[in-house]
């Protein structure tokens, strides 16, 4: 039986495609990492907010924290006084200042221009100038002018209130010299130099640098500084070519505010020592009061070596492609640096709100969970307290769960692949086998053989329900076959006997002669006759399966015997004409000799019955490798084109009835059982120009 | 005293036909319907020649069973089977049931008759003082037409009345195509086909390499009919 297979995937291609549904799994445990990190992330700003609560509860009502700067006038441009991390050495090099040499703050005049430096320690200010001038003009030792030189000027006032101006005047590079000056800055009020403001200045080609240091006391509580560079260009004339100040000049009581941060602040925030979050402390104007901690807890381990490394490298830089961390530390306001904090947030928390927000951080790489709550003094909001946070560590909790997740799954998808493969394949091969066992239940003749389904028929599933329903099937089958087969042999066998007596007794009335009598008894031997070869013809049909299984078959040469055949059909009646073409070889065939002389008989019987009168019929054999084909045609009527397979039917015949000569639809179908037989078959075809008609036999060469 | 013939067979109707055209020819008749009832009859009184049928009442292979319970009593005694089931027959006749012939129903009475008065006349020369007296010899073969025996170098083959006919007729002449008209009118019997003569040729092949596996003289004639080609 050929069926066409049919494109598709097969179960196994089926069941994985199904399987790929377990992919939807990551994509679930993503959105849920998700949304368990915002809730993670809420939780932390929740948390960050308590203790910036607790944090402002610390400082409520502690005004005296909060004074410094107040009501020091909101229109002062601001300097900042940094807090110094070591010790500065006054000798006109910068490196002491290194950590806040970026904070320079830069003034620009018309041809002058210098980067100011302001720094607190162990109660003293620190300066630190550089100033952009190639042509340093030297205070001349003679000179009682102070003006008449490259110098500094320091306005500030003190806890009096008085307006003070110090000059610092140098001689080269080396020591400065420092005096109180007149309101002009031309002479100075005292002789004598002020000791306590020092100052040190080193030159280069371009440029100078100037450090200086005086009593952090002398300012008033109004903490007003100001700082302003004279540039003198004309080494005779000696006069100042630009004066270049901090402030908005003109108006001498209004001096820049010095920022600074509160030490007692800085104190009590030094005992919190929060280790993986910052927290600032701001007054109203959002000038910071003190900061400390880090945004997140330090790095635990160091990057790995070698192949971890790689894969640690791998991880992270997938991390940050995916999950959006950073590789480096969060960088955000410096807490040593900065000294104005001037966030919409801390906005809304000076106005008495506690406010939650999550930001990128300054320099762009992280995330930050800022929370800020206001500081109060008898209900009047004076600062604010902010605990910022970076989310790296609950992004990094995310990224051990989505790393943990991604593996899990991976696993899972794997093995669970891996058994529907194995599932698939067992399935598939289990689907096959029962499908061949099916196959060659029936054999390519449409004939049930006696080979059983053997596999499956324990197996407790569906496809061993399958093999059982089958061999079942094929039992039924086999008995109706069976029963089929046998139709004829009994129909003969009933038939027989009632024929017996009925010819018996016809023959004890041919006893009682009588003339008239002769002529109906001639009539009922001949119907008799008839019905008895009808009954013999189906029982050979019927028989022929029997009779080819239980003889043995013998090889024998086809060609022999076509042409041995067709010289002893050309001696008898009708004589037909015969053409017969064989291959020049033996064609040696298994199969029963006389069985093949019956389908001879049957064929050239059916072509001399339809050949027009006078012609020829073509016996022709052919030998490819796998069948003879026996060809016979005849010229005459065409069959019709849905007769062409109905004719070997059983009980099929075209001619008309009572035509006699024995034709019951038996010969075709006779004649097909036989090429059946012989791992054949026969087909019929109508010529090209429908002059006459073909059979084509093939029978097995196989031997 | 004319011989007895008896008849085993469970269809009364038949039974009585076959009894009337046989006692019509002058001989005496015992008739039973079943294997019992023929034990019973035969060993009372012993006929002279047994036509049987196979299926006997309820018994599918009745006649088959009666044959050789016979048989192991009287060996020599003729028996003749008379059925419809002559595939059956085809099949075992390997087997040597030991029957002398094997006629298919329907069968002409006449010719009924006819064979049990040949066969009758078989039993007087194949008395051992009659027997193979005029033996006829073509090549390694020889036959003995009136005791119907066949010897092929010297070995007896076991072969039915009818089986004899076909090779007796083949021989008539050696080398010469034998029609299957001609040989189906050699059986004398009704009904035949060729198809039939086919079944016959092989058990006749059949018998002849029992006695010799290299026996090869019968040759088809396809198309026509049989050929026997050995040696004269």
């Amino acid at each position: 039986m050929s069926h066409k297979r049919r494109r598709g995937p097969g179960l196994a291609g089926k069941l994985l495609l199904s399987g790929m549904a377990l992919l939807v799994i990551p994509w679930l445990g993503y959105k849920t990492l998700q949304a368990s990190r915002d809730f993670l992330l809420q939780g932390q700003a929740q948390a960050q907010l308590l203790s910036a609560s607790a944090v402002a509860n610390l400082f409520h009502d502690r005004s005296d924290l909060f004074t410094a700067t107040a009501d020091a006038g909101d229109n002062l441009a601001e300097l900042p006084l940094y807090r110094l991390q070591s010790h500065i050495l006054l000798d006109g090099l910068e490196e002491d200042w290194d950590l806040l040499a970026p904070r320079r703050q830069r003034f620009e005049g018309d041809e002058l221009g210098y980067d100011l430096l302001l720094g607190q320690r162990d109660g003293k200010l620190y300066g630190l100038l550089r100033v952009d001038d190639d042509s340093v003009i030297n205070h001349s030792p003679a000179d009682t002018r102070l003006d008449r030189g490259d110098h500094l000027r320091l306005y500030f006032i003190d806890s009096e209130g008085a307006q003070r101006r110090l000059l610092l005047s140098f001689e080269g590079s080396g020591q400065t010299t420092a005096h109180e000056m007149d309101s002009n800055w031309r002479q100075a009020t005292d002789r004598s130099p002020v000791h306590l403001l020092r100052g040190h200045v080193e030159r280069d080609d371009k440029s100078y640098v100037l450090e200086f240091s005086m009593p952090l006391g002398w300012l008033g509580e109004q903490r007003q500084l100001g700082v302003a560079v004279a540039d003198v260009h004309d080494n005779k004339r000696r006069k100042i070519a630009e004066l270049l100040r901090t402030f908005i000049p003109g108006d001498d009581n209004r001096l820049n505010l010095l920022v600074e941060r509160s030490a007692e602040t800085d104190r009590i925030l030094q005992a919190l020592a929060p280790r993986d979050s910052r927290i600032w402390i701001v007054d109203r104007l959002g000038h910071v009061k003190a900061s400390r901690g880090q945004l997140e807890a330090p790095k635990d381990r160091d990057t790995p070596a070698g192949w971890r490394g790689l894969a640690h490298a791998l991880q992270t830089s997938l991390s940050e492609m995916v999950l959006g961390i950073p590789l480096g530390p969060t960088r955000d306001f410096d807490p040593d640096t900065t000294a104005i904090r001037q966030d919409p947030l801390l906005q809304r928390a000076l106005l008495g709100e506690s406010v939650i927000e999550r930001r990128t951080a300054v320099a762009g790489s992280g995330e930050i969970i800022a929370a800020a709550q206001p500081i109060y003094n008898a209900n009047i909001v004076i600062g604010a307290v902010l605990v910022e946070k970076s989310t790296r560590q609950v992004l990094g909790l995310q990224r051990q769960s989505i790393e943990r997740l991604a593996a899990l799954t991976a696993l899972t998808i794997a093995l669970v692949a891996l058994a529907l493969l194995g599932f698939a394949v067992r399935l598939t091969f289990r689907i096959r086998r029962l499908d061949r066992e099916a196959d060659s239940a029936i054999d390519p003749y449409g004939k049930l053989s006696d080979s059983r389904i053997l596999h499956e028929l324990d197996s407790a599933d569906e496809i061993g329900e399958l093999a059982r329903s089958f061999n079942r099937m094929l039992d039924k089958l086999q008995g109706h076959q069976q029963f089929l087969a046998a139709i004829p042999r009994t129909l003969r066998h009933e038939i027989n006997n009632p024929l017996n007596t009925i010819s018996t007794s016809i023959e004890q009335l041919e006893g009682f002669d009588s003339v008239d009598g002769r002529q109906q008894l001639d009539a009922a031997k001949r119907a008799l006759q008839r019905i008895n070869l009808l009954v013999e013809n189906l029982s050979e049909a019927a028989s022929l399966e029997q009779a080819l299984e239980s003889e043995s078959t013998e090889v024998f040469d086809l060609g022999v015997l076509i042409r041995n055949y067709s010289q002893n059909r050309l001696r008898r009646p009708p004589h037909p004409r015969l053409e017969v073409n064989l291959p020049p070889g033996p064609a040696m065939l298994r199969g029963s000799d006389f069985h093949i002389e019956q389908l001879l008989d049957k064929l050239i019987d059916n072509a001399i019955d339809f050949a027009a009168d006078g012609s020829t019929i073509a016996i022709g054999l052919q030998v490819s490798n796998d069948y003879y084909l026996l060809t016979i045609g005849n010229t005459g009527p065409a069959i019709a084109d849905d007769q062409l397979a109905a004719i070997f039917q059983l009980m099929h015949s075209t001619r008309k009835s009572g035509s006699g000569g024995g034709h019951y639809g038996l010969g075709l179908y006779v004649a097909k059982r036989i090429a059946e037989m012989h791992g054949g078959g026969i087909c019929a075809k109508n010529l090209a120009d429908n002059s006459g008609v073909v059979f084509e036999v093939r029978l097995a060469t196989s031997l | 005293m004319s011989q007895l013939i008896a008849l085993v067979e469970d269809d009364a109707d038949q039974r009585r036909n076959y009894a009337a055209a046989i006692e019509a020819k002058g001989y005496r008749t015992a008739e039973y319907a079943n294997r019992p009832q023929a034990l019973a009859g035969i060993a009372r009184q012993q006929p002279d020649l047994v036509v049987l049928d196979i299926v006997l009442e309820d018994e599918i292979d009745g006649g088959f069973q009666l044959c050789r319970e016979l048989l192991v009593q009287h060996p020599d005694m003729p028996l003749i089977f008379l059925t419809h089931r002559i595939d059956e027959i085809d099949r075992i006749s390997g087997l040597r049931l030991g029957a002398w012939d094997y006629l298919p129903k329907p069968i002409s009475l006449g010719y009924l008759a006819e064979r049990i008065a040949s066969l009758l006349r078989l039993v007087e020369f194949r008395h051992p003082d009659q027997r193979e007296k005029q033996g006829v010899q073509v090549g390694q073969l020889t036959l003995f037409e009136d005791a119907m025996l066949a010897r092929w170098q010297g070995r007896r083959l076991e072969l039915t009345v009818t089986e004899f006919r076909l090779l007796s007729h083949l021989l008539r002449q050696p080398g010469h195509a034998v029609s299957y008209e001609g040989l189906m009118g050699a059986t004398r019997q009704q009904y035949v086909t060729s198809n039939t003569i086919n079944t016959h040729m092989r058990n006749i092949r059949r018998k002849f390499r029992l006695a010799d596996a290299g026996f090869d003289c019968i040759e088809n004639e396809y198309g026509y009919g049989y050929r026997w080609s050995g040696p004269e």
